[in-house]
Order: C-alpha cells, then structure tokens, then sequence
C-alpha cells in the first residue's frame, strides 16, 4: 500500500518534469500556468515519495525490499529516518526531493511574468528531474515489493505492486558505518543540497545561451543561488570529513578518497565561478569562461555521483553494483555533449570580453585564482579517474597514492592563499604598485612575523611555517582592510570603531561574507599543515594496568568494558590519559559489533594543543591493541571550515535582511 | 596585451610542464593492487622494496604468531607466504579475505598494513561476540 503510494508519487513527479520540458519547448507560446502545474506535480509527487519511503520506513514495511534489505526493527528511529538516503535507489529520492524544492524556488522567483530566461531555466531543471525520477521509476526503483527472501535479506522483488509480496522478519538494518554516527542523518542531506543546487546556475546558464540572453543578466540572477548552494556544500564537505574521523577510525579526516574527490571537484568549480562571476557583473569580463565553469560545475556533480553509485570504485559510499551506472554515465555524456554544443553554437553572441588591461589589478587576481582553482581540479581529476582509465584500457588494477595529491595541492593551495591576501587589496583595470606596497606593508611584517614566533617556538618543518607565515599575512591584510574601511566611518556614521566595524560588515556584507570565508580558509589551512606536518602515530599493546605515551602525554588501559544496544553490541577499553603526571581524562575507544560487521569508534580527547586519537585494533580478555596518533590543532580544521560556512551564510542572510528593510 | 608572440609560447611551455609533472606524479604514486598469481607471475616488476598491494584469501591453518605473524594468502592457483610485526584486526582467521600493504623480500611478502576486507552480507560467526 506504501509502496504504490510510493509509485504514484514517482510517476506524479516524473510528469510534472515532463510537463516543464514540454513547456519550455513551446518558446513564446509556454503558458504561465503549464509551469506552474509541472512544478505542483514534481513537487508534490516528490514529497509524496519521500513520504512514502519515510512511512514504510517507520511502520517496518518489509514487504518492500528496500525497506527489508536497509532497515530493521531494531534499528534506532534517527537512523530509520535516514535509511532513506542510507542505499542507492533512497538516495535518489532524496536528490529528486531537493531538486523539486529547488525547481519550486525558481518558479517561486519567476512570479509568472514572460520571463523567458526563468521559462528556459524550469524546463532545464525539469530535464534533469525527468532523467532522475525516470530512473527511480526503473533501474532503481526504491518501492519494488519483495518476492523472495533468503535468511534476513530480499532477494528478489519485482515493481509490480499488485505482486504477491513476501516480508522478512526483522529487516538487515543499515550499513553497520551509516548507523554508527548521527552524522549520517545531517551530512548526506546538506551535500545534496550543495550537490543539487548547482544545477539551478547551470539550468540559467543553458536558459541564456538557448534565448542568446548571454550577458550579466543570468551570472546576476544565479548569484545567491550559487552562494546558497556553496554554502551547503562546503558545510556538507565539512561534516563527511568529520564523519570520517570520528566514525571510520583510520586516523585521518581526509584521505583523498574518490568519493570525498567526487565532493570536492563541485566544490572547486563552485567556488572559482563564485570568484569570477564577480568579474563578469562587475567588468563584463569572462563570460565564456564563467559558461565553462557552471556547466563543469554541474557536469562533475553527475560525474560524482556515477563515482559513488555506480560501485566503479569501492568505498563506504559505493552500493552494491546496479543498473544505474551505466544510466548515470550516458546521462553524464548527454550533459556535456548537449551542454557544449549549445555553447558552441551560440559563441558568436556571447560578448566579446573588454581587454584586460593589465595582470597587476583585481581582475588579474581574479584570473589568477580562477586558473589555480582550475589547475587543483584538474589535478584531483586526474588522480581520481587515472586507476579508471587503466582499469579500462589494462588488466591491471591500481589506485593513486595520496602523495601525488600533496605534492600538487598543497603549493597550489599556499599560491591560491597568497592571491587570497594580495586580489582584495589591489583595485579595478591598473594597480600601481607603490598604492598596493602601502597596503601590503603592514600584512607582510606581520605574517613575517607570525612565521618568525613559529620557528622561535620550536616550529621545523618548512611547509607548516611557510602556511603559518602566509596566513598571517593574508589575516593581518584582511583585518586591516577592515579597520581602515571602518575608521572612514568613525565620526560619521559612528562614534566608535567596534560598532563602525559591525556597520562595515553589514553594509558591504557579500565582499565581507567572501572576506569570512577567507579567515576560515586560513584557519583551516593551518589545521591541515599541523594535523599533516606535525602529527605523531604509534602503535600499542596494553595489558590492563600497563602504560604508553605519545607527545607528552601516558595513557594507561583501565579495563575493558562490554554492553548491549537493541542494534549493537559494544566492547570498549577505558583509557586513562595523564600529563606530567596530572589526571587528564578518561577515553573510551570502542568496536562496536553489529550483525553484519564491525565498526571502530575512535575515542578522541580534544584539547586545545591539539586531539589524542585512540582506535582499537583488538580487544579481547585483559589486553587492548590500539593506533594512538597525535594531531596538533586539530580543531582549527573544524573551526576554519566552520567559519568558511559562516562567511557564505553571511552574505545570504545579510542580503535577506537588507531586502526586507529596504521593502519595509 | 603588448606581448602576445610571447605569451602562447609561454603558455604553451608551462602546460607541457604541467602535464609532464602531472604524468610523473601519477606514475611514481601509482600503487598496484594484485592477486597472488599475478604477484609471482609479476615478481620481475616488483624488486624487493616496491610497494604493492596483495589481495587474497588466509589459508586455513597457515597462520602462526610467535611475535611476527606469518600466514599464506592465496588465489586458488598460487599462494605467498606472507610476513608482518603488524596486530591483525580482529576479525583476522582463517579463511578470510585481506588486502595486504607491503613489498616482496625475497620469497615472502612483508605486510605493513592488514586489512581484512567485508561485504555488506558478510556475517559474523556465531559466538563472536563471546570473546571478551
């Protein structure tokens, strides 16, 4: 009964795309009202299959197979919710929903006006959609009824509702590692956000070029809707990482694996778009290029996908191998086909660029930045699909080993830090240098000086103190940016400097939100060069009562301790970390024992110094193996990420809250 | 600009670098994963040192831990002996799927890393849980 609501909701929404395609083809005959019926239907059919999915999810509906072979009665309701998007055919729904919404939001903003770059945009987004729930009501149909079972899973089942279903008992629950975090319920959520979003820009981008509307007028409407989707990306990012180093136990929050590549690749386009749109709207620079980025942009999303479910290449995320492969790659190949033809046939009427009048200017640290982000993306897509393409074209299979990552990203990413401290200070069309050297005086003293406390603090090793030295050039560049913007308003506007500065914030507030977003980069890259230059690892074996130590710090195992969860059964060491002595705290690493396999959980102690890792390898009687590492400042990994995300919401809510006044 | 002859020979230059250190880069951090036949059929390519990874099968009753561990991993059709200081996870046995990371010495495969690999359907024995 669930299931065939489920199926309704599929076909509903599959109809509604195929109404906005219809639509939009009909050019300047399309009627308001066929827009905003194909968007009614793909949205409420939508919802109703995420409803659907949800309601057997929580009623333990075994007699659908998704349900049987992701869910159980024992699992915990938080996670029930989330097998949603625990499995390949949930997860789709979970993108047809957030597509809908962003389809409603666009025929929201084109307020039934002959809007013809808002028509084109909806019929692109209700192209994909067709693509997306067609698959749903085919190759990966989530509501199939189950016809056969074997032990505790479906084995069989078929997309006939009427077809005789049979249900297992219990239900095999979730993959032991997405139920082992409540992270798993946030992050795929907000990365889908991210993912989905970006295909808002690309189907305005498509509009433009289609109506030959090239121009500023689609980078200015797309504009928040990148930065939005931007947002929820990096914060997605941000969340996978913390997943993997608080539930996948390897010691580590990044490990250039092809999924968190696949994440990132959007990311990179996203962002050097983000940069270079500013150009475009404020020069009418790069607009071809910028129709290069939004198209990559969302091309690299669906190539993302295809690497994580199409199980191409094995991971946490990779499901069991299906159909939706193969559809996912042709759908990659209409895209770019399609996406350049277009581009191409309409080259002639996208404008002529006015020249660049010299590479020593803010438009030249545009470019400059744009062509690193690029050069990064090009390099992380070259490690990712290389093991592909020689998987392919040879018997052999091979993977790519994170040296070749670092070796390339991490001086790129010191350059792109760099441009980061200079573009801002440099002003439009010709910098001379003796306005910009009295800018940059007093940010270069003090990242020298920032370097210069490092190595006095006892700081070796070259690539922590080269980040350490450009960050404090490129912070001390920002704040002063600040201070001296605000002062002009001291007197003026405000009588003192703290409410001028929160006044500077808010006035410019999308260059501020950019300028956030940059402290956080720093901040992060300085997390990332203490975590990766300066971390320390050792492997133990305790009896109980025996002691090891690792950076200053003993850590003694306790005893070992045992529990059963309705889902789990958990076996964990207690371990007692002392400093110099001192009590410091108790730390329970665990390995939890799930029906199907088991997971580590790390047990972490934070401090402000940095984070004291403990993964238990074995466990058993009166003594514990462990991975002990050592990872100084690990919080400004998350700090820094998290104010990146500050810097985009930012900009968003400040934009909203200038709107409202301004309509008040 | 006023040096265009320059700039596509310099932009040309700096691609053809790009690519060359991109092609390097990948190449010298290239890891290969193999099946023990392909292992032994393959022992040229890999001297002593090179690091590779080995997948394969724990032979029942191979394994010993006297300090160092040492098991045979297999194919089917060929089989390695296999060395390591490293603790197993737990769920090591016999019988059970690994990758291994390490290199050849000699006739044995020294193993850095151990990972024993599981599929999503792949259940614990019964009684696992009685160990602690």
């Amino acid at each position: 009964m669930i299931g065939a609501l489920g199926q309704v909701g599929v076909l509903a929404a599959l109809a509604g795309a195929i109404l906005l395609v219809f639509e939009g083809l009909r050019g300047v005959d399309a009627r308001p009202e066929g827009f905003r019926r194909g968007t009614r239907a793909l949205v409420g059919g939508a919802v109703g299959a995420m409803l659907a999915l949800e309601l057997g999810l929580l009623s333990d509906d075994f007699s659908i197979a998704y349900i049987a072979n992701n869910s159980a009665t024992t699992t915990p309701l938080v996670f029930k919710v989330a097998s949603a998007w625990a499995a390949l055919e949930g997860s789709i729904v979970l993108w047809g929903l957030v597509l809908a919404g962003f389809t409603w939001l666009v025929h929201r903003s084109y307020a039934h006006r002959p809007d013809r770059l808002a028509e084109g945009a909806l019929a692109v987004l209700g192209a994909v959609a067709v693509f997306f729930f067609g698959v749903m009501a085919t190759i990966a149909n989530p509501f199939e009824v189950c016809t056969q079972i074997a032990g505790a899973s479906c084995v069989a089942s078929s997309p006939w509702p009427w077809a005789s279903a049979v249900a297992v008992a219990d239900g095999l629950g979730p993959n032991p590692l997405l139920q082992n975090h409540l992270l798993m319920a946030v992050h795929p959520p907000m990365l889908y956000i991210g993912y989905v979003g970006l295909t808002v820009p690309y189907a305005y981008a498509m509009s433009a070029l289609v109506l030959r509307q090239p121009g500023i007028e689609w980078a200015r409407r797309t504009k928040h809707w990148t930065l939005i989707t931007w947002t929820f990306l990096t914060l997605g990012i941000l969340l996978g990482a913390w997943w993997s180093y608080e539930v996948l136990g390897w010691g580590g929050y990044w490990a250039w694996d092809p999924v968190e590549n696949a994440s990132l690749l959007p990311w990179l386009a996203a962002t050097a778009f983000i940069h270079s749109s500013f150009v475009q709207m404020r020069r009418g620079m790069l607009q071809a290029w910028n129709f290069v980025l939004v198209i990559s942009a969302f091309s690299l999303t669906i190539l993302g996908t295809f690497l994580t479910r199409s199980g191409t290449i094995a991971s946490v995320h990779s499901f069991t191998q299906s159909a939706i492969g193969p559809a996912l790659l042709a759908f990659l190949a209409v895209v770019l086909v399609a996406s350049f033809a277009v581009f191409a046939l309409r080259a002639d009427h996208v404008a002529q660029s006015p020249r660049l009048e010299s590479l020593f200017s803010r438009e030249g640290a545009f470019l400059a930045n744009n062509l690193l982000l690029t050069v990064i993306a090009f390099v992380v897509l070259a490690g990712t699909l290389f093991p592909l393409f020689v998987e392919a074209f040879g018997d052999q299979t091979v993977g790519i080993s994170r040296p070749f990552f670092d070796r390339f990203t991490v001086p790129l990413g010191l350059t792109l830090i760099l441009a980061m401290g200079v573009g801002p200070l440099m002003p439009y069309r010709v910098a001379r240098p003796a306005v910009v050297w009295e800018r940059l005086r007093s940010p270069v003293r003090w990242g020298l000086a920032a370097g210069a406390a490092a190595v006095l603090g006892g700081l070796r090793e070259a690539w922590p103190i080269i980040t350490i030295t450009l960050a404090g050039f490129v912070a001390s560049a920002i704040v002063r940016h600040l201070i001296v913007s605000a002062r002009k308003t001291v007197g003026s506007r405000h009588d003192r400097l703290g409410p001028a500065i929160v006044g500077v914030l808010r006035s410019d507030h999308g260059f501020w939100g950019g300028q956030i977003a940059h402290l956080g980069v720093l901040i992060l890259a300085v997390g990332i060069a203490t975590t990766g230059g300066l971390s320390a690892t050792t492997t133990v074996l305790l009896e109980r009562g025996e002691s090891a130590s690792l950076a200053g710090y003993d850590f003694t195992y306790r005893a070992g301790f045992s529990r059963q969860e309705p889902n789990r059964d958990v076996l964990g060491a207690r371990i007692e970390v002392q400093r110099e002595g001192d009590f410091v705290a108790i730390v329970e690493p665990r390995a939890n024992v799930y029906a199907t396999q088991r997971v580590p959980t790390p047990g972490v102690l934070s401090r402000p110094s940095g984070d004291l890792y403990f993964t238990i390898i074995r466990i058993g009687g009166d003594a514990v193996t462990m991975d002990v590492w050592w990872f100084p400042y690990q919080w400004m990994v998350w700090l820094g990420g998290l104010v990146v995300v500050l810097g985009g919401a930012w900009s968003t809510v400040m934009r909203a809250a200038t709107r409202e006044r301004v309509h008040a | 600009m006023r040096n265009k002859l320059f700039v596509v020979p310099a932009l040309g230059a700096l691609l053809v670098i790009g690519a060359y250190l991109m092609w390097s880069g990948l190449a010298d951090n290239t890891l290969y994963y193999l099946f023990p036949d392909e292992a032994v059929a393959q022992r040229a390519d890999f001297p002593d040192g090179e690091v590779f990874r080995l997948a394969g099968i724990v032979v029942p009753g191979s394994v010993t831990d006297d300090g160092i561990l040492r098991f045979e991993v297999t194919d089917g059709t060929e089989s390695i002996s296999v060395s390591s200081t490293r603790t197993p996870p737990e769920l090591f046995q016999d019988d059970i799927s690994v990758l291994l990371e390490g290199a050849w010495a000699g006739d044995e495969f020294v193993a850095t890393q151990i990972i024993v690999r599981h599929d999503e359907q792949y259940r614990a024995p019964d009684g696992y849980e009685d160990e602690s």
